[in-house]
């Protein structure tokens, strides 16, 4: 008896243990389901950490200088951080540090606080941290709704602010609570130049006075008799009338007061964005971010928890509501929906084709069995090593790969019985044994050609690591209990001393292969000449394949992206909005249609209100009784837009959009940067780029970042002039930070809300440059000299952004690519773009973005493979003892592509890197069949009584039945995700019209090709 | 080994040639799109000129034709109010004297010859007794019949006493209530001499007044003056009888006006400014002196094209517009001018009155053609 005959001996005898380990393994793989966190999208976007400054009033210039480039400076040394990224723009500036693979993100952060903690900032100025959330972190997007008229949109920012914000943020989980939209209330004081004249007052004077006038203070302990008082000088202002009493100054006895020489008003902060929703032109918005690695379910159904209280608290005035827009569950719910419907129609139809060709249902309900198990093997695994679960990575699961193993067995047991005449337990042992090697070594390849996907790293890795470590230990399973459960379970199934019958059709069938091979068996050149014929269309069709580098997930919404010329105004900018925003509701498919201008409060976004993104969200197919038809609505969208000059449009959805802004690092999906130093040139060298890209067919929305362009009113001081006047640089400045700008001068606190006190020369004296030219200059002594006088004032072009890479500056040319595969279009673009721009010496030209990680994946992908080949080469030699029928299975390989490619070519199906997986699973099932039919026809061979060629066409047409089976069930289980277009489904399509179109040709090759193939290179030379 | 070459070899052949040939039936077609793509795009891209007009969504390119309008040059100043220094009078001691009544104080208006304060002074009273004899000899002289040369003495030293009272500063009023009552007045009156408002009143009855003492001033406030100082920029447009239009936040809603009258030849050096002087009519009085104003000084006016102010798009230190031609296209021009206010900016050149101007979105053609 060998070995494995003695283990499945043993195996047999102690059944009800085996039983018992699957029944516990059951538990643990449902409780280990329960705790994954499912995701939509999987994470692709690297752990990024953001250094938000803002400096209100700034511009792009002064920001680089003194924040970005400390904050760069300071962090370039950050450990693990693979690049370092900014932009500054006018007050705001956003230091970005990508890690490295594999960082710990709390680690990450702790060290970005601790080297921001060496650096000096102006006074006032302090770095933020961007939310621990990644780039679909972005989970639940709600209003503030009010129907009551007495609550202003200054009113319902605070409540954003002071109420709602605190109350979600406190939700664990939550990263944080981003407010967009709506007016940050502001006491302002808006002196009157000519009354500051007159009462001899000095702008200095009114600021100082205002801070002098607002404070409280601690005065100790008074001790009185046995008791002590605390002692409390109270001081802060409370109200408009408490600032308007502030005394400035006392002229001859007669105190100046505030009123005296401004306006005390209740204003709001300037504004730097607004959000529209549906038919309102300016709402308050919040958006809940996720914390990184956290369930999004769970977090959701705790945060839709909380507005629920926080809306029956009554800690919200009357008529007033959270009111949630966008919820990720729905998604999430959706996408479930979808995968788990093809799933379980997968399974049906495996279990369909198991009790169809094995002639028996509880034998096909044995087998099927191996799915759970082997999904629950799968599940504790990736709970245990902390892999959370996507929607890629479950739907990619095949069950008739998962089976194949206890197929293989199965079948084997049944031919034997079929064939009768042993003893049931002797025949259970020796079927099972004599498939176990073929079957382990086959199913090894498998995992072997699986292989490469651990090993992919980067973006694709974070992909689909979860998606090999479901099929690898799902694999593994499968070997085990092919070897423990399945001989068992027979053992207990057929231990009566049944009678097996195989179907008739299958016996039918096994004649007219067995016919048919022994005709193709003459004539081997004939049989491969057509073969190569087909593997030769299947080459045209593969040149017709465009690449593309991950499929798109349906999100059910769209997420418009609308630059208008940079130099737009706030209010211009909202009135376009609301024109496009009320075209896209005409769209019946259209739910909620928002509108976001600008930038949030918190600088979380970097863009200017001339950047306008739209959210539409989209009805659920349930509600609108069909899918919705996105290109129709994007064409006609589209339509309008070409309608209005001087805008890019861009079409994305709303995770999506996220995580190619995170990958990319610039809003859009591919750019070309140019670094270099001087912005007028590398405008200039941009706009030739651009111009050349837009000769390349398939290039579309090719646009400019632009970064100069920004109409600039230069204050340069004139020392001279200001020396005659006994003036210093700062007192003019002071007159363009107090007067112009305005600057905070105090807080007021209104409970636990607190306010800037703003000081500022109303709109008038400060409406255009000659205006502001004629603003006084309070000089030493006591004249007033007009700004013009000491300074030149001038309107220039200075820069929008300034965007780094690296401490170097560059600017960025984004473009898509529609109508022509990706790679191909960028490989024109670059060669057309090499060929035609001369750069300067010292300017770098670079290409990035989703291109940039597929071409990474695809060099890493020509390295892994031939290395995942050779190894399987190696496991080939090993089970066939002999390198000849190890190459012959290998070269027999790429014919089994031939139905992939065609499906692909067929469905107008990129080939993404989803479909490249779907050929590793190809190859594998393909060599597991040929291991399995040599294994057979060489046993077969061996034995004196047949001869070559018959021992050939009978080991063939034994494996006949297995050999189908397993094809048809590979093919079958992924057929309803082939041919599904459901939301959710995008992901799995090209992966399962792989497998499902290469079974059928792999089965050809298998059963019809390769036993002529083996019989021609073996004939003569022994076996 | 040999056997399985015969089938690696005519494998790979085949996957390449299939490959090739789809390669070569793919990018084919290719050329000649993006042959017939620069072709369009070397129409769409000739200068300055965007795509035509029917293409563009009239919600957001609406056109307007320019109104032909006189429109003013203006400089805008802020001034204080001061007295018209024409118009104001001191009302001085013409004589020592003690002062005895005062009959209006600082801040009353007055008319011309008003009465204000009478003074006791010796020698009026003594001029006065000149005057009473004088006048009595005369007529003593005139009912003798006496000798022609007395007579005549007598009438001149009449006159030489009442000019010297006329000098002392009595009025003619008071000469005829002395004539009327041939008694000397112990008190002087002293008039307004203009009509208009006591200012300041120097001393306090009982007070001693030597000859040329300031009693009071009294200013006329129906012109006033407006100072304003100018800046260096502005002085090339600077000219006697410019008009001045302004206003007081004292007094909202109110507008007053007034012309340039005087240019100061040197500059302030406190300040470093040319102060400028303006004669401003102030019949009802509103208007006070040392009020804070400000306004427009008009230096011209031309005849321009008034634009909507939406229509001018500025790149760096040049405004532009885009005017619509043969209702197609849109072109760009440089234009120069100013803007009038908040909605409306006057275009003195560049700009020719038939051609429509796109009034909104011109910003967004800018964006077509401006790189």
């Amino acid at each position: 008896m060998t070995a494995s005959e003695k283990f499945v001996d043993g195996v047999i005898n102690n059944r009800a243990l085996v039983f018992l380990a699957c029944a516990l393994l059951l538990l643990l793989g449902g409780w280990s389901f329960r705790q994954l966190p499912i995701e939509a999208y999987p994470n692709i976007a690297p752990l990024n950490v953001q250094v938000i400054t803002q400096w209100p009033g700034r511009s792009t210039l002064e920001v680089e200088r003194q924040l970005t480039v400390p904050v760069e400076t300071a962090l370039s040394g950050v450990p693990d951080a693979a690049s370092v990224r900014s932009v500054s723009l006018f007050g705001l500036s956003v230091v970005t540090i990508q890690f490295r693979d594999g960082s710990n993100d709390f680690q990450a952060r702790q060290n970005v606080q601790q080297y921001l903690a060496q650096i000096t900032f102006p006074t006032g100025v302090q770095p933020s941290l961007s939310p621990d959330s990644d780039a679909t972190g972005e989970i639940m997007r709600y209003r503030i709704a009010s129907d009551n008229p007495d609550v202003d949109l200054t009113e319902l920012k605070s409540l954003q602010d002071w109420e709602v914000f605190k109350e979600l943020k406190s939700v664990p989980g939550v990263a944080d609570v981003s407010g967009f939209g709506g007016m940050v209330r502001q006491y302002q004081v808006l002196p009157d130049p000519e009354k500051l004249q007159r009462y001899g007052v000095t702008l200095a004077q009114l600021a100082q006075a205002l801070g002098n006038g607002n404070a409280n203070v601690g005065g100790g302990l008074l001790p009185s008799g046995e008791q002590q008082l605390v002692v409390r000088g109270v001081g802060l202002v409370q109200s408009l009338d408490d600032i308007r009493r502030i005394t400035v100054a006392g002229n001859g006895g007669v105190p100046v007061r505030v009123a005296d020489v401004a306006t005390v008003q209740l204003g709001h902060a300037e504004r730097l964005g607004q959000v529209q929703f549906n038919h309102q032109d300016d709402i308050v918005q919040g958006v809940v971010m996720l914390r990184r690695g956290q369930n999004a379910s769970a977090v959701l159904a705790q945060v839709r928890e909380k507005i629920v209280g926080i809306n029956a608290s009554g800690r919200l005035p009357e008529g007033v509501k959270v009111q949630p827009y966008y919820d990720r569950q729905e998604l999430l719910d959706l996408t479930v929906h979808t995968v788990t419907h093809t799933l379980l129609v997968g399974i049906v139809l495996v279990l369909l084709v198991l009790w169809v060709f094995l002639g028996n249902l509880r034998v096909a309900l044995t087998v099927a069995a191996i799915i759970p198990l082997g999904l629950c093997v799968s599940f504790s695994g990736m709970h245990w090593l902390d892999v959370p679960a996507n929607l890629i990575s479950l739907g990619a699961i095949d069950f008739g790969l998962i089976v194949n193993a206890a197929v293989i067995v199965i079948e084997n047991i049944m031919q034997h019985l079929e064939r009768g005449g042993r003893e049931a337990g002797l025949v259970f042992r020796s079927a099972t044994a004599e498939v176990q090697r073929a079957m382990i070594f086959s199913t090894a390849i498998i995992i072997v050609a699986y292989a490469p996907l651990f090993l992919l790293g980067g973006v694709e890795g974070r992909i689909f690591e979860p998606m090999a470590f479901t099929m690898g230990l799902a694999l593994l399973a499968s070997i085990a209990l092919s070897s423990s459960f399945v001989p068992a379970a027979a053992a207990t199934l057929f231990g009566g001393g049944w009678v097996v019958q195989a179907p008739r059709f299958i016996e039918w069938m096994q004649q007219r292969y067995r016919a048919i091979l022994e005709v193709l068996i003459r004539y081997p050149f004939r049989t491969g000449l057509v073969s190569l014929f087909f593997l030769g269309l299947s080459g045209v069709a593969l040149a017709g394949l465009g690449t593309s580098f991950l499929p798109t997930l349906e999100e059910n919404n769209l997420w418009i992206r609308v630059t208008l010329p940079n130099t737009v105004d706030l209010a211009y900018s909202a009135g376009i909005a609301d024109r496009i925003r009320k075209r896209i509701a005409t769209e019946s498919e259209v739910r909620t249609v928002t509108a976001q201008i600008g930038r949030p409060d918190d600088g979380t976004d970097s863009a200017g209100v001339y950047n306008q993104e739209y959210g539409v969200y989209f009805k659920s197919p349930a509600d609108l009784g069909h899918a919705v038809d996105r290109q129709g609505v994007i064409d006609r969208l589209q339509q309008y837009f070409d309608g209005i000059p001087g805008i890019d449009v861009n079409f994305s959805q709303y995770i999506q959009d996220n995580v190619d802004e995170a990958l990319s690092g610039v809003k859009g999906e591919n750019s070309v940067k140019i670094f270099g130093d001087d912005l007028p040139t590398l405008q200039a060298k941009a706009e030739e780029v651009q111009a050349q890209l837009e000769q390349v067919q398939g290039v579309a929305d090719v646009g400019i970042f632009k970064e100069l362009g920004q109409p600039t009113l230069n204050l340069s001081v004139d020392r001279i002039a200001a020396q005659r006047y006994g003036l210093n640089v700062s007192d003019i400045e002071s007159v363009v930070l107090n007067a112009v700008g305005g600057n905070a001068q105090t807080q007021v606190q209104e409970g636990e809300r607190v306010y800037d006190l703003f000081l500022r020369l109303p709109q008038g004296p400060r409406s255009g440059p000659e205006q502001i030219a004629r603003l006084l200059v309070d000089a030493p002594d006591g004249s007033r000299v007009p700004v013009s006088a000491v300074a030149k004032v001038e309107v220039g072009d200075g820069p929008f952004f300034v965007y780094r890479e690296g401490a170097r500056r560059y600017i960025a040319i984004k473009f898509g690519v529609r109508g022509r595969d990706l790679g191909g279009a960028v490989a024109a673009a670059q060669a057309r773009v090499a060929e035609h721009v001369a750069l300067p010496r010292g300017y770098v030209l670079h290409w990035d973005g989703q291109f940039n990680e597929m071409k990474l994946a695809q060099r890493k992908l020509g390295l892994i493979i031939p290395v995942a080949l050779a190894a399987i080469f190696v496991l080939l030699v090993l089970a066939f003892g002999r390198v000849r029928d190890a190459a012959l299975v290998l070269i027999n390989v790429p014919f089994a592509a031939i139905g992939g490619v065609a499906a692909l070519y067929l469905a107008h199906e990129d080939l993404s890197i989803s479909a490249g997986i779907g050929f590793l699973s190809l190859f594998g099932i393909a060599i597991q069949n040929l291991v399995i039919l040599i294994t057979s026809i060489r046993e077969l061979a061996q034995s004196p009584q047949w001869q070559f060629d018959a021992a050939v066409v009978e080991g063939a047409t034994r494996r006949f039945r297995s050999v189908l089976m397993t094809a048809l069930l590979a093919a079958l289980g992924l057929a309803p995700a082939a041919f599904s277009h459901a939301i959710g489904s995008q992901a799995q399509r090209p992966l399962a019209l792989v497998i499902f179109g290469g079974m059928l040709s792999t089965t050809l090759l298998t059963l019809l090709v390769l036993p002529v193939a083996f019989a021609r290179v073996n004939r003569g030379r022994g076996v | 080994m040999k056997t399985w070459l015969y089938i690696l070899v005519p494998a790979l052949l085949a996957l390449a040639i299939g490959y090739g040939a789809g390669r070569h039936a793919a990018t084919a077609p290719t050329n000649s799109t993006s042959a017939a793509e620069k072709a369009a795009d070397a129409a769409a891209t000739t200068p300055d000129a965007a795509k035509p007009a029917q293409a563009f969504n009239p919600d957001f390119v609406k056109t307007v034709l320019p109104q032909s309008r006189t429109v003013p040059d203006t400089i805008a100043v802020t001034g204080k109010l001061a007295l018209d220094r024409q118009r104001v009078h001191i009302a001085a001691a013409r004589v020592a004297g003690r002062l005895g009544r005062v009959f209006v104080f600082e801040g009353e208006s007055v008319k011309a010859g008003q009465p204000l304060a009478e003074v006791y002074s010796p020698d009026f009273i003594s001029a006065e007794n000149e005057y009473l004899l004088a006048r009595h000899f005369r007529d003593a002289l005139a009912q003798g019949g006496s000798d022609a040369t007395l007579r005549d003495d007598a009438a001149e030293t009449f006159l030489a006493a009442t000019n010297r009272l006329k000098v002392l500063g009595a009025a003619d009023a008071d000469i005829a209530g002395l004539d009327r009552s041939g008694q000397a007045e112990q008190y002087l009156l002293v008039r307004a001499p203009i009509g208009g408002v006591v200012m300041q009143r120097n001393v306090d009855a009982g007070g001693y007044l030597n000859i040329g003492d300031s009693l009071m001033t009294v200013a006329d406030t129906s012109t006033l003056w407006l100072y304003f100082n100018s800046y260096d920029s502005d002085y090339a447009a600077l000219k006697l009888g410019q008009p001045l239009d302004f206003q007081s936040s004292s007094l909202p809603g109110r507008s007053f006006s007034g012309r340039v009258s005087f240019i100061a030849p040197t500059i302030d050096p406190a300040t470093h400014t040319l102060p400028v002087r303006c004669d401003i009519p102030n019949p009802d009085r509103l208007l006070r002196p040392e009020m804070f104003v400000s306004g427009k000084l008009g230096t011209g006016e031309r005849t321009a094209l008034v634009v909507p102010r939406s229509a001018v798009i500025r790149v760096r230190d040049q405004d532009y517009v885009f005017v619509q031609q043969g209702g197609k296209q849109y072109h760009r021009l440089p234009v120069q001018g100013h803007a009038l206010d908040d909605t409306e900016y006057a275009v003195v050149t560049g700009l020719d009155a038939a051609t429509p101007v796109v009034s909104e979105g011109a910003v967004l053609l800018n964006q077509v053609s401006g790189s």
